[in-house]
């Protein structure tokens, strides 16, 4: 229960920027499921061409 | 492959004869309408005064039409050539969608010839539906603009042809504004009833919602699109267009994994900025997350599964996952989820009718897609051109 708008806002924006926080994590995690197979990729294909990265 | 505008060389097909029938069923909805009124035809009203015509025929058709905007900014502002091959069918998709979106919208405010009237006569700044029409209106011009060197090539309209290439870079610019303007006023709209929208569907971030929505329907889209095509039209496509598909649908899948997240973490944030927790746990709360995880979080995990092992089967099935999410949503929000509060006798179900004409609408849409690329050149290069568009 709320009794002052400056209640619920404390609650609902420290809840928002904990979400936030886990969100920014998050998101790294889903960044590197998606395209870290592709740099494996790159990087075999690189290797079996000789090729080097600068 | 063969560039003959010959097709069905064995007669006219099952679904042909299906589409035709609804293609007369709708002829004679749309003559009980227009001489009827809506009452003769539609389940309409004052509680209710937006049905499916809305819901399904403008909303979705508006979001799964987001297609054009996304692949021509990846290939034309964002530099990725390599989605070249999917611009073309995105676009002329997007072209249809929103030319029978508006020819949809005939159906629900009636008196066609008034259609100019709120651009040209008595234009209503101070609305959204006004800022929603006018970017319709100039994104169908857009589109149009941006389809046409597509007839001009089939015309043989060299000139004409070159000039509107030319244009390309700009139109898009334009096309992207225009898009991110009316997908987010479209969500926006529903910001005047916060009443009668349920709590796990209202918030003031529904512009947002709308917008970030738009952007893996209108991929997922294209997907589905390709994947029908694919099994349709094989025969219209070159060998760069076949070979760049598999890139195409990897490329979106991973683009639309992301974006899903994104959309998926702005839904969260919208719970807890109103601190609706309390309502996951009725059966509102129970249809919105089968909502939220079957059909967002589900889907964001298949494609990124999907683009992780290559695995393009399982990214088509889950971009008509993703298309059917789209539309579950728009509906819950215009039809479901909208009035939750009246009784069940008070509520909107559509009539026959008016799921007929929007059967009707879908099935225009096909047809036209499928005449136009069986004679015009989306899927292949015309030889003419090879060189201009890369």
């Amino acid at each position: 229960m709320y009794y002052t708008l400056h209640d619920f806002m404390l609650h609902s924006k420290g809840v928002t920027y904990i979400l936030m926080g886990a969100v920014l994590v998050g998101m790294v995690i889903v960044w590197t499921f998606l395209f870290d197979r592709s740099d494996e990729d790159r990087d075999r294909f690189n290797i079996q061409h000789g090729k080097h990265e600068d | 492959m063969s560039h003959s505008t010959q097709t069905n060389k064995g007669g006219m097909s099952p679904l042909m004869v299906v589409g035709g029938i609804f293609l007369l069923l709708g002829l004679w909805l749309t003559f009980q309408r227009f001489y009827g009124g809506l009452g003769a035809v539609t389940n309409l009203d004052d509680n209710n005064p937006w049905g499916i015509w809305i819901g399904f025929d403008l909303l979705c058709g508006v979001a799964l039409a987001a297609g054009g905007y996304t692949t021509s900014a990846a290939c034309y502002i964002f530099g990725m050539k390599r989605f070249h091959g999917a611009v073309r069918p995105a676009i002329l998709t997007a072209f249809l969608g929103y030319a029978l979106v508006v020819f949809a919208l005939h159906y629900d405010v009636g008196r066609p010839w008034r259609l100019p009237y709120p651009i040209f006569v008595s234009p209503g700044t101070t609305s959204l539906l006004f800022e929603v029409g006018l970017c319709v209106f100039l994104y169908l011009t857009v589109l149009f603009i941006e389809y046409s060197p597509v007839a001009l090539e089939w015309l043989g309209q060299k000139r004409l042809r070159n000039a509107v290439h030319k244009l390309t870079l700009v139109l898009t610019i334009f096309g992207v504004v225009l898009s991110t303007l009316h997908q987010s006023s479209l969500g926006a709209l529903f910001l005047i009833a916060p009443s009668k929208l349920h709590p796990l569907w209202y918030s003031s971030y529904l512009p947002l919602f709308f917008f970030v929505s738009s952007m893996f329907a209108g991929m997922s889209m294209v997907i589905f699109e390709g994947t029908i095509s694919h099994k349709n039209f094989h025969d219209k496509m070159d060998e760069d267009h076949l070979s760049a598909s598999e890139n195409v649908v990897l490329g979106f899948a991973k683009a639309s994994c992301v974006v899903m997240c994104g959309y998926l973490a702005l839904k969260l944030f919208g719970l807890a900025m109103d601190d609706n927790w309390h309502y996951l746990g009725t059966g509102w709360g129970a249809w919105f997350l089968f909502e939220l995880l079957g059909f967002v979080a589900l889907p964001a995990l298949l494609y990124g599964i999907g683009a992780r092992e290559k695995n393009v089967k399982l990214i088509r099935w889950t971009a008509a996952l993703s298309v059917l999410g789209i539309v579950l949503n728009r509906f819950n929000i215009s039809l479901v989820a909208f009035n939750y509060h009246l009784p069940a006798s008070e509520r909107y179900f559509p009539s026959w009718q008016e799921i007929g004409i929007s059967i009707f609408v879908v099935t225009v849409g096909v047809f036209a897609f499928r005449f136009i690329v069986t004679r015009m050149p989306i899927f292949y290069e015309h030889p003419d051109y090879k060189e201009s568009h890369h």
